[in-house]
């Protein structure tokens, strides 16, 4: 088990020095001088941009940025928004609660609807409750998730008056957003664990199960369910990752001041440092619910650890 | 190798195609009416945003006074706040989520089979590189990579499709890398060795006709998320620019229009979740996964599925 999350630990290094070399590249490549940009309406003399520029260390050779910049990382200093120079850890550390409040509120619509649906299709497959499930699953997934939230504002917000459609106050202001973010991710759950049932009802305990004449609840209970839920778990932590980008055009269409928007308005700005902040913070967090996901899955199913490990 | 044992298990957006690729044993898939159907439907999509210039009532850029005009004999979907007509408007928006979608999976599929045809058949070395840099596209969600993609190359249906197809690389290749991993074991491709065919003659004549079933079954799903990709880039006002009509910034535009003219997002939304709706549907199929079909086969017949264990854990070796 140990060994299993020091491996896992160990395999995520290369890969977040990846990350971070795509980030500082990819940004770096923005055609046009940051600088300029920033200078842009000001009219600036072609001298206060080379200072701007020489300020920023934009004028020294790329894999020496790219260094200092690793270096400042470890030092958990994100550097300071072009914008308003302000740090953008700060910043991120502002903005964080607000998007993990809509992942988490969007996990929980995913998973209210989304658990009792696998089950109910899972245990009966092919029965009208299956299909109603599996029929939801399929249009949920196709529905494009900014469609959904639009809809959703047209009717509780516009038509009915129900809920506010703008804004992050109070717990009402959260319900559409995390209906129309967790919608696609509840039909994803649904299917999974739908798929994941029939995969265990198929197995041989559960007829050695059946033959001891243990009851169908306790059989779901006790074997089927634990053994049912490994591909939902993978799916759970890799889908809050997607969550976090997701919230991208959520937190755009509602208002919401969160990581989302922070990013979205940092890419329509050229504010390199919080692009790169933002997108870098992401990347980690899914690195580390992907690890997490893995221990989770070694511990609800010891039949991994032996795999995984060896 | 030893995590893709670990197997049941689903990741980011593939893993739609997992209980499909189950079935997807290598063999071209046999198409059902079910399928031609789909198939048909998906046709009158493509020739309707193709065929837009002559079917389409209206210019799709022309604006009229008519502004803010509900559904209705003149205009079907209505018109948006400068007057155009939304159906018009609907039926040429198609082609730039389409085109850059069809792009994306294209590009993605022929990046991605290369790839991990090479992995699979070259030296340790050479696959291990391939693979790590893989893991590092995958260290992303797919949206996040192709907003930096685009904020790093401007907009356009190009940058658009190589920011969407990038994200979709490494699924491709992890497939095509396990699956030359084991048919290389193969006697016929031992025999073509022997026989003095050079690595990249056997890779291109034994072991990518082996994947092509796989290949064109997450083709399939990735166009489904492709067309949810493009339309989300657009909807976020990073894909097709204002006036050009386009599924995903039409619902944008109908944002600010919600409550005089609700039609505005319907059509466009309508439109994207019915494309997206029947390639899921032609994926399944194509897959020979289809629900009763699984249900009857017991889904749980053939656990050990290429797509799970290319994605699930990190694919080392």
């Amino acid at each position: 088990m140990t060994l299993l999350i020091l491996r896992r630990l160990l395999l995520a290094v290369p890969v977040l020095l990846g990350v971070s070399i795509v980030t500082f590249a990819s940004l770096h490549l923005i055609p046009g001088n940051p600088a300029q940009t920033l200078l842009f309406g000001t009219d600036a003399s072609p001298q206060q941009v080379a200072a701007l520029t020489q300020q920023l260390g934009l004028d020294r050779p790329m894999v020496i940025q790219y260094f200092e910049y690793l270096g400042r990382l470890l030092h958990g200093n994100l550097g300071e928004s072009y914008i308003n120079q302000v740090p953008v850890a700060t910043e991120i550390a502002q903005r964080l609660p607000s998007t993990i409040q809509l992942a988490a509120a969007a996990l929980v619509v995913a998973l209210v609807i989304g658990v009792p649906a696998g089950l109910v299709a899972g245990t009966r497959p092919g029965g009208w409750l299956d299909r109603i499930a599996t029929s939801g699953a399929v249009l949920g997934v196709a529905i494009p998730y900014f469609w959904l939230a639009l809809v959703l504002v047209l009717i509780f917000s516009v038509k009915l008056g129900l809920v506010p459609s703008l804004g992050t106050g109070g717990f009402d202001s959260i319900i559409l957003p995390a209906i129309a973010l967790g919608w696609g991710f509840a039909a994803m759950i649904a299917r999974l664990l739908r798929a994941g049932l029939i995969d265990a009802y198929a197995q041989p305990y559960v007829t050695a199960a059946q033959a001891r004449g243990l009851s169908a609840g306790r059989i779901l209970a006790t074997t089927v369910f634990r053994n049912a839920c490994g591909p939902m778990v993978a799916a759970l932590g890799l889908q809050l990752g997607q969550l976090l980008a997701g919230a991208v055009a959520i937190e755009v269409i509602f208002g919401r001041a969160g990581l989302g928007s922070l990013l979205f308005n940092a890419i329509s700005s050229k504010d390199i440092p919080t692009v790169q902040g933002g997108v870098l913070f992401i990347a980690v967090i899914y690195v580390a619910l992907n690890l997490l996901v893995d221990v989770l899955k070694a511990i609800i199913d010891p039949r991994t650890r032996r795999t995984a490990s060896s | 190798m030893n995590n893709d044992t670990n197997a049941a298990d689903g990741s980011k957006w593939w893993q739609w195609a997992a209980p499909r690729l189950r079935r997807a044993s290598g063999r071209p898939p046999r198409l059902g009416t079910g399928t031609w159907v789909i198939i048909a439907l998906l046709l009158i999509i493509v020739l309707a945003t193709i065929l837009a210039p002559w079917i389409s009532p209206y210019s799709p850029t022309a604006v009229s006074s008519a502004h803010l005009v509900g559904p209705g004999a003149q205009h079907l979907f209505g018109t948006d706040d400068l007057g155009r007509d939304v159906f018009s408007r609907t039926l040429w928006g198609g082609r730039v989520s389409l085109v850059s979608a069809a792009l994306a999976v294209l590009m993605a599929t022929i990046a991605g089979t290369a790839l991990g045809l090479i992995a699979g058949y070259s030296h340790w070395l050479i696959s291990s590189l391939i693979m790590r840099i893989m893991d590092i596209v995958l260290g992303f969600p797919a949206l996040l990579l192709a907003l930096l993609v685009l904020a790093t190359a401007g907009g356009g249906t190009l940058p658009e499709a190589i920011a969407i197809s990038i994200a979709f690389v490494p699924v491709f290749t992890r497939v095509v890398y396990l699956s030359s991993l084991s048919i290389k074991q193969e006697g016929y491709v031992t025999a073509a060795r022997v026989a003095g065919l050079r690595a990249a003659a056997i890779m291109r004549k034994h072991i990518l006709p082996a994947v092509q079933a796989e290949v064109l079954v997450i083709m399939t799903s990735a166009f489904g998320w492709a067309i949810l990709l493009a339309s989300t880039l657009s909807f976020l006002g990073l894909g097709a620019q204002p006036p050009t009509p386009d599924w995903g910034a039409d619902l944008n535009a109908g944002q600010s229009y919600l409550v005089d003219g609700w039609w505005i997002s319907l059509a466009p939304g309508i439109a994207i979740t019915i494309t997206i709706l029947l390639v899921n549907l032609l994926g399944d199929q194509l897959a020979g996964g289809t629900r009763r079909g699984a249900v009857r086969r017991g889904a749980g017949a053939d656990t050990a599925t290429v797509l799970t264990a290319a994605t699930s854990g990190t694919g080392e070796l």
